[in-house]
């Protein structure tokens, strides 16, 4: 009797985290502590960020078996199948969400019954500067080249700079899933880190005279024109980009909801339990995909690099376009909207208002900037498109 | 360093070049779009009284007989609400004065309180 409890209790201990536990793993799981303190002490990002971090805890515990890196990453290039059915944990069904391209385009059905594209419909010239925005994605990405990352591996890290998460997961699932991890944190970090990487890049490339510039009011906006303009932009864009169009589409699908006004029901539902539910899913198998011999290693350091070369070159980009469209407009728009354009909705329209009004107190910049700021998440997934018809 | 130029260079101008081409291609849709609707949306519009924003007013005689004669007041608006609002412009235009209110409508498109406390804590600094 004795003798058996004692080889229970030895089978417990010798399978237990703490017997297991490697130097890899624990540093992971620091750096998972670390996240989880700058989701819930800091407020960065923390609907994404916590779940991330979480996951990325669960999968760093010694044999809990929760997620298996070779199940989605191995030599044949897909899914296997037999060995999901047989040791599949947890954490790898719900990842079938992410490697099968489900959530991020679910994820974008909520974004776009939230997003109000009227001062983008009311100031169409807002596209461009979404566009300039785009800069950063294809300068990182030759940068990542040029720091030794393959093609794929480039396109991915360049997406951190269209400052979308679900554009930048869709994107690196298809073209380098073994840097998910280390990517998404890196976008979401940085997202959270708008207000802090782009007003220097803004005051550097404006006059004070330019930030200081009152824009005229948008015209209303009918709503014949809104539910107008998510079909003509799912039908232009995924006829140009057809890679594009589960994001696109569903983006749209949701902004039709929205302001079709019609299925009350479904807008509520996309854009609550919907976005809720499968962010958690996507938060925690995204946070499980960065395991100790995925994240530490010397690429993480060179994708933090990349990622905030992508943010500033996107900035710049669309601050530059918005000093063009200040001198063509006869000064009558501030180029500080411009930096909007690298998407990270709301947060870069109200870098853009803070900036404005520290010079202006007066300056009301917020609805003029979320014009730009929504056309560059168009203009961040029609780039994601261009990257996956490349490079995929 | 071992980069293929041919591929990073096709992928950065075709990347920029479509996305340019995908937004400005939308910026003209749109654009055609906007003089459209706002087009035949003036149309129903234009024999309903047209409402002005307060100008100032050069003598200030001819200026009351403006009011008089040519003030327009919506239906279910009440001389003291008209009296509230001449006094608001009053107040706004300050020492300049001056001022004609030749119309008092309600206006179709108001922002709710909740858009209006929406819009507040957006602009208010993070």
């Amino acid at each position: 009797m004795f003798e058996i409890f004692m080889q229970s209790v030895e089978t417990l201990v010798g399978k237990s985290g703490f017997f297991n536990l490697s130097g890899g793993q624990a540093l992971m799981i620091l750096v998972s502590f670390l996240l989880m303190y700058l989701a819930i002490g800091k407020g960065f990002e923390p609907l994404l960020l916590l779940p991330i971090a979480f996951g990325m805890f669960l999968t760093n515990i010694p044999n809990a078996g929760l997620y298996h890196t070779l199940i989605f990453i191995n030599q044949t290039g897909h899914i296997d199948w037999e060995m999901l059915a047989s040791t599949g944990g947890l954490l790898d069904y719900l990842y079938l969400g992410v490697k099968l391209g489900i959530y991020p385009p679910l994820i974008f059905l909520g974004v776009g019954c939230m997003t109000d594209f009227g001062p983008l419909i009311a100031n169409p010239k807002s596209f461009i500067l979404g566009a300039a925005a785009q800069l950063g994605i294809f300068l990182a990405f030759f940068g990542a080249l040029v720091l030794g990352f393959t093609p794929a591996e480039a396109g991915s890290i360049g997406i951190i700079g269209g400052a979308d998460g679900p554009t930048a997961i869709f994107t690196t699932t298809q073209l380098a899933p073994h840097l998910l991890g280390s990517i998404a944190i890196a976008a979401y970090s940085y997202m959270a880190l708008v207000p802090i990487i782009q007003p220097p890049i803004m005051k550097l490339l404006t006059t004070k005279k330019q930030r200081a510039v009152r824009m005229e009011q948008l015209r209303p906006v009918s709503k014949l024109e809104k539910v107008v303009f998510p079909i003509m932009v799912a039908l232009v864009v995924s006829f140009l980009v057809p890679d594009t169009a589960p994001l696109i589409g569903m983006l749209m699908l949701g902004n039709l909801f929205r302001e079709s006004g019609v299925v009350d029901r479904l807008n509520k539902t996309a854009q609550n339990e919907l976005m809720n539910i499968v962010t958690i899913f996507l938060g925690v198998t995204v946070g499980a995909t960065a395991n100790a011999e995925s994240f530490l290693t010397a690429k993480t350091l060179g994708i933090c690099v990349m990622g905030l070369c992508a943010f500033a070159f996107g900035t710049a980009g669309g601050v530059l376009l918005g000093d063009l469209m200040y001198v063509l407009s006869k000064g009558k728009i501030n180029p500080l909207i411009g930096s909007a354009g690298v998407s990270a909705v709301p947060m870069a329209a109200r870098v853009s208002q803070k900036v404005g009004q520290s010079e202006n107190p007066t300056n009301f910049l917020l609805m003029h900037a979320m014009g730009p700021n929504v056309a560059g998440v168009i203009g961040s997934a029609v780039a994601a498109g261009v990257l996956l018809s490349i490079l995929k | 360093m071992n980069i293929d130029f041919t591929l990073a260079g096709a992928v950065i101008i075709t990347g920029l070049v479509v996305v340019f081409i995908a937004l400005m291609g939308l910026w003209l849709l749109v654009w055609l779009f906007g003089k459209l609707f706002v087009a035949i949306s003036s149309k129903p519009t234009q024999p309903q009284p047209k409402t002005e924003a307060p100008k100032p007013a050069a003598p200030k005689a001819s200026a009351s007989a403006a009011v008089k004669n040519a003030m327009v007041v919506e239906d279910g608006i009440s001389d003291e609400i008209v009296a509230v609002i001449a006094a608001a412009v009053a107040a706004m235009g300050g020492a300049a004065g001056g001022f004609a209110l030749r119309s008092v409508k309600r206006v179709r498109e108001a922002r709710s309180a909740w858009t209006a406390a929406g819009l507040m804590q957006n602009t208010q600094p993070f």
